[in-house]
């Protein structure tokens, strides 16, 4: 699916890049997950290698099956990079196929427009919204950090009224708080509102 | 045996939790983009609350659900709610423009039915024959089993296997992390005492399914509004739509029956070549201008070939604890989680929960013929909810699920991580369903080739010392060569 995305989006991923680097880099974002990869493959290669092995081990001990695992990655890694980097005509060969056959149920719907250009306000809000509900779990309470959860979320697919929403929001987390911890008898974290809930 | 898991499963609670799941189910399968495997992932940390036989009746009731769910929103909506659903939308979202919604909805509902009772028939004919022959199972089989969906999932019927492999080896690299079980050795904790009991399975896919695909939205524009068509009408099949629909049905049942028991990664390629087959066919008979204008043909196939690779499914799922799609892969994984495994040993230990399974299997359809029937175009409606409260939804959803199970931020942290990482895979186009087929069986392969070694004091030849193992194998390279060769064939037609 992303071949169809190499050829249709001249625009490229990243604006900031100068002109001469952009006839280059357009398109070829996976080369990070690639990297990404063969960086998971080394991780397990160099930690197998640091581990503390108890020396009851007979055959195949505890570091065999990473080893395997990690070289694999490293391997695909270093396979899907050159792939990325090589010219488009003989990439795109490749790929014309490219995951529309992965048959996980909840993902292939819309295989046409997946991997098509971000939008990156929208996903940056929503991972400002998960990083700011982890830091207030704890310390704010459920009731505040899951309506921020939810207003955040909803803010940044495109709401139409921020206030109404904080109001719905605050209804959600209320409700559900209600739900886990007197009907379920799962305790939420109470935070500020403790004298509340 | 079957009497038994009757009377167990028609307990006024479990008929509740079953009526729950399929409605659950049918929700969350109408939603595109959210597919029966997340419905059972976002639940699955809800459900430690119930005893394990509830939970899995509910989940029987999810499954069932799903799908039905997805085929109503593919013909009213044109929007497949999952990937299987997608064959039923060409003709069936033609009948719909046509005025003719209830019978598509009809036939779908009617061959869902009849496939399902017919299968889920068949699993219990022969979930108890797997058992038998799974009995003789030592860990040389039980890794040839886990090689087999390994490869299968990620290399034969992914679209590209450099991808495909990528995803497995990340699966199998979250799989280590914590304690290793047999030698007490700690595996890339990186010091945290909170992986030394591992990541969790929930955690992972929650992640995976959810966090990932609610990201993956945030970064695409906003799309077109489905268009919808009017359901009007009630919907009964004339003498003649019937006629053109059960051969249809039986043809679809028979095609999506195998489909459930090999790891080809869910109903996604039945439905197709049941929707190829109705199409040939119907050309042969001189209708061939049926299709394309909305056949009723095209609609009750897929959806019986749907549902009963959905069904069939569940034979190496109890039998071998061999999940053959991503949604039996989080079934598994729920298993696992009531610390039981599913293969020979669980129709012996846990034979009550395995025959109430079965028997809310057909209870499950029942319920969906009753609830369906009448009340799709309702259904339908759900896609009315505004987009970001839907979403929003799922992340509180899933962050309160993970959060609960263990009372951990440091969980909905994983949770987060894990997310960001599902949506790279998804924007880059790489398969999910072997990372969670690597998270889920990783460590039974490693367990199993471990033994199988020690077994064999080195010995590799073990490995392939049994006749069973060594016909899996055979299949596995033989489905490998038929996959490069189809493959090398199309790029040379492509070019």
């Amino acid at each position: 699916m992303s071949a169809s995305v190499h050829r249709t989006t001249p625009a490229g991923e990243s604006p900031a890049l100068g002109d001469g680097a952009r006839s280059f880099w357009t398109g070829r974002s996976e080369l990070f997950v690639g990297v990404l990869v063969i960086a998971l493959g080394g991780f397990l290669l160099i930690r197998s290698a640091m581990m503390d092995v108890p020396s009851s081990v007979s055959f195949l001990g505890p570091r065999f099956f990473p080893v395997v695992v990690g070289t694999l990655l490293a391997v695909l890694g270093v396979a899907l990079s050159v792939r990325t980097l090589l010219p488009r005509s003989a990439a795109t060969a490749d790929e014309a196929g490219g995951g529309d056959g992965s048959a996980v149920s909840s993902a292939e719907s819309d295989s046409a427009e997946a991997g098509a250009r971000s939008d990156w306000k929208p996903l940056l809000l929503t991972g400002a919204t998960l990083a700011a509900h982890l830091a207030l779990l704890q310390t704010a309470g459920w009731v505040i950090a899951g309506a921020l959860l939810f207003w955040g979320v909803s803010c940044a697919l495109g709401s139409g009224h921020k206030l109404r929403d904080l109001g719905i929001s605050f209804v959600v987390s209320a409700a559900v708080q209600l739900a886990f911890s007197a009907g379920l008898g799962l305790p939420l974290p109470s935070g500020v509102l403790v004298g509340v809930f | 045996m079957l009497g038994g898991g009757f009377a167990e499963a028609v307990t006024p609670l479990n008929l509740l939790l079953c009526l729950t799941g399929v409605i659950l189910g049918t929700v969350v399968g109408v939603l595109p983009g959210l597919g029966t495997a997340m419905a059972i992932a976002l639940l699955v940390p809800v459900t430690f609350q119930l005893d394990p036989t509830g939970a899995f009746i509910m989940f029987a009731g999810v499954y069932f659900g799903g799908q039905f769910g997805g085929a109503t929103t593919a013909i009213l909506l044109n929007t497949p709610g999952q990937s299987s659903s997608m064959a039923t939308a060409f003709e069936g979202f033609l009948m719909a423009k046509n005025r003719r919604a209830p019978q598509a909805l009809a036939t779908a509902v009617l061959g869902s039915f009849l496939a399902s009772i017919v299968a889920v028939t068949l699993v219990v004919f022969f979930s108890p024959l797997m058992v038998n022959l799974a009995v003789g199972f030592g860990p040389p089989e039980y890794f040839a089993l886990t090689v087999l969906a390994f490869l299968a999932t990620s290399a034969v019927v992914t679209g590209d296997m450099l991808r495909g492999l990528s995803s497995l080896g990340i699966g199998l690299a979250v799989a280590m992390v914590g304690i290793d079980e047999q030698s007490g050795a700690v595996r890339f904790t990186l010091g945290s005492t909170q992986l030394l009991d591992g990541i969790s399975v929930v955690v992972v896919t929650v992640g995976l399914l959810a966090i990932g695909e609610v990201l993956h939205v945030a970064s695409r524009s906003r799309r077109a509004p489905a268009t919808e068509t009017v359901a009007s009408g009630r919907p009964w099949l004339s003498r003649r739509d019937l006629s053109r629909s059960w051969r249809p049905w039986l043809r679809g049942t028979a095609l999506g029956i195998p489909f459930g028991v090999i790891p080809a990664g869910g109903a996604e390629i039945p439905t197709f070549l049941s929707y190829g087959t109705e199409k040939s066919l119907s050309r042969r008979r001189g209708g061939g201008d049926e299709f394309d204008r909305g056949a009723i043909e095209g609609v009750a196939g897929p959806e019986a070939a749907n549902n009963a690779t959905t069904a069939t499914s569940l034979v190496p799922l109890l039998g071998l604890g061999l999940p053959t799609s991503a949604t039996a892969a989080i079934m598994l994984g729920a298993f696992q989680q009531y610390g039981m495994r599913p293969g020979p040993l669980l129709f012996t230990q846990e034979s009550d929960l395995v025959w109430a399974l079965l028997a809310s299997l057909f209870i499950g359809s029942a319920m969906l013929l009753v609830l369906n029937l009448p009340f799709a175009p309702i259904w339908a409606k759900l896609l009315r909810i505004p987009r970001n409260y839907l979403y929003a939804g799922i992340v509180v959803f899933a962050t309160l699920g993970v959060y609960t199970t263990r009372s951990a931020v440091f969980d909905v942290l994983l949770l987060y991580v894990i997310g960001a990482l599902g949506f790279l895979l998804r924007r880059y186009g790489f398969p999910i369903a072997p990372v969670l087929i690597g998270v889920i069986l990783g460590p039974l392969a490693e367990t199993s080739l471990r033994r199988a070694m020690a077994m064999s004091q080195g010995d590799v030849g073990v490995l392939v010392d049994s006749p069973f193992a060594v016909a899996l194998y055979s299949v596995l390279v033989l489905a490998v060569v038929v996959s490069l060769v189809l493959r090398a064939r199309n790029r040379r037609r492509a070019a």
